[in-house]
């Protein structure tokens, strides 16, 4: 899987560049994130603008982070589409993770914590 | 639970039946789920197309995950009926036998949001496909396979 990633202040931009993230792209996701979560920056933001398609292992894959983040820093997505969001809200996932509408609104919510 | 096969068979003609046969390979529910997203998606509203990709991924995942692990030379076969008011889906594969508590195990799926380190990881396809899906039935068929059988009512084409 195609990952882009960038810092900005003390948070870590993951960009997710393709448009699956399944059980085979959640094993990338899964040890790109690993090594974000050895950065100082603990705050991080999963853009998935570009993701069409989430199933259940790459849902269980942002689960996995989310748990590792935990009370060190903060974990926010964006760019979640209609579809996409249609699997957290079935899961009921969209009440445990923090959904912002872009990074820019991410950074904001972050700096206001 | 009611004999999959049975039900498939028993159904009226469908508008439209496709069959697609692939080796349970990790790569297979990517390739099948795209592949059923390009049919499906000529006929039916992006939320039918989404649910049923979804569900499709899923079953093959399970298949691939579990009940053909380790077994390379394993088959799923993947049959899609369409009728005017819904979508009828057979996955038969060579893995071994889905347990029944699974699919309880699945309908019971549930966590406390508040528990971080509790949250689910897995435990989520199966109980994806029974919130899709309006119906679904699971046996062993007569040549000893697994037999998984789904149907989604769908809303009006978006085009004929």
């Amino acid at each position: 899987m195609n990952i882009s990633h960038r810092i900005e202040g003390n948070c870590q931009l993951v960009k997710l560049e393709d448009s699956r993230l399944d059980a085979q792209a959640a094993v990338d996701f899964k040890a790109h994130m690993d090594r974000c979560l050895e950065h100082e920056q603990e705050n991080i933001i999963i853009d998935l603008s570009e993701v069409d398609f989430i199933d259940s292992s790459g849902l269980g894959a942002m689960v996995s982070v989310l748990k590792r983040v935990g009370s060190k820093g903060s974990l926010v997505l964006t760019g979640v589409n209609e579809k996409t969001r249609k699997i957290f809200e079935l899961t009921r996932m969209d009440r445990v993770f923090d959904i912002q509408q872009s990074p820019e609104d991410a950074l904001k919510v972050l700096a206001a914590a | 639970m009611n004999n999959p096969q049975q039900i498939f068979e028993d159904s009226a003609t469908p508008s439209c039946r496709m069959f697609i046969s692939i080796a349970a390979d990790p790569s297979s529910a990517a390739v099948i789920g795209q592949c059923v997203n390009t049919v499906v998606s000529t006929v039916l509203n992006t939320e039918d197309t989404a649910a049923i990709e979804l569900c499709v991924v899923e079953a093959i995942n399970n298949v691939v995950e579990h009940g053909c692990a380790g077994n390379p030379e394993a088959v799923i076969d993947i049959e899609l009926a369409l009728f005017e008011d819904r979508i009828h889906i057979l996955i038969r594969d060579d893995g071994s036998a889905i347990p029944v508590s699974a699919f309880e195990k699945a309908c019971q799926f549930n966590f406390d949001s508040e528990d971080l380190q509790a949250l689910p990881e897995g435990g989520m396809g199966l109980f994806l496909i029974t919130k899709c899906m309006d119906e679904f039935a699971y046996s062993r068929d007569a040549k000893d396979r697994n037999c998984l059988y789904m149907t989604r009512l769908i809303q009006a084409a978006e085009s004929s």
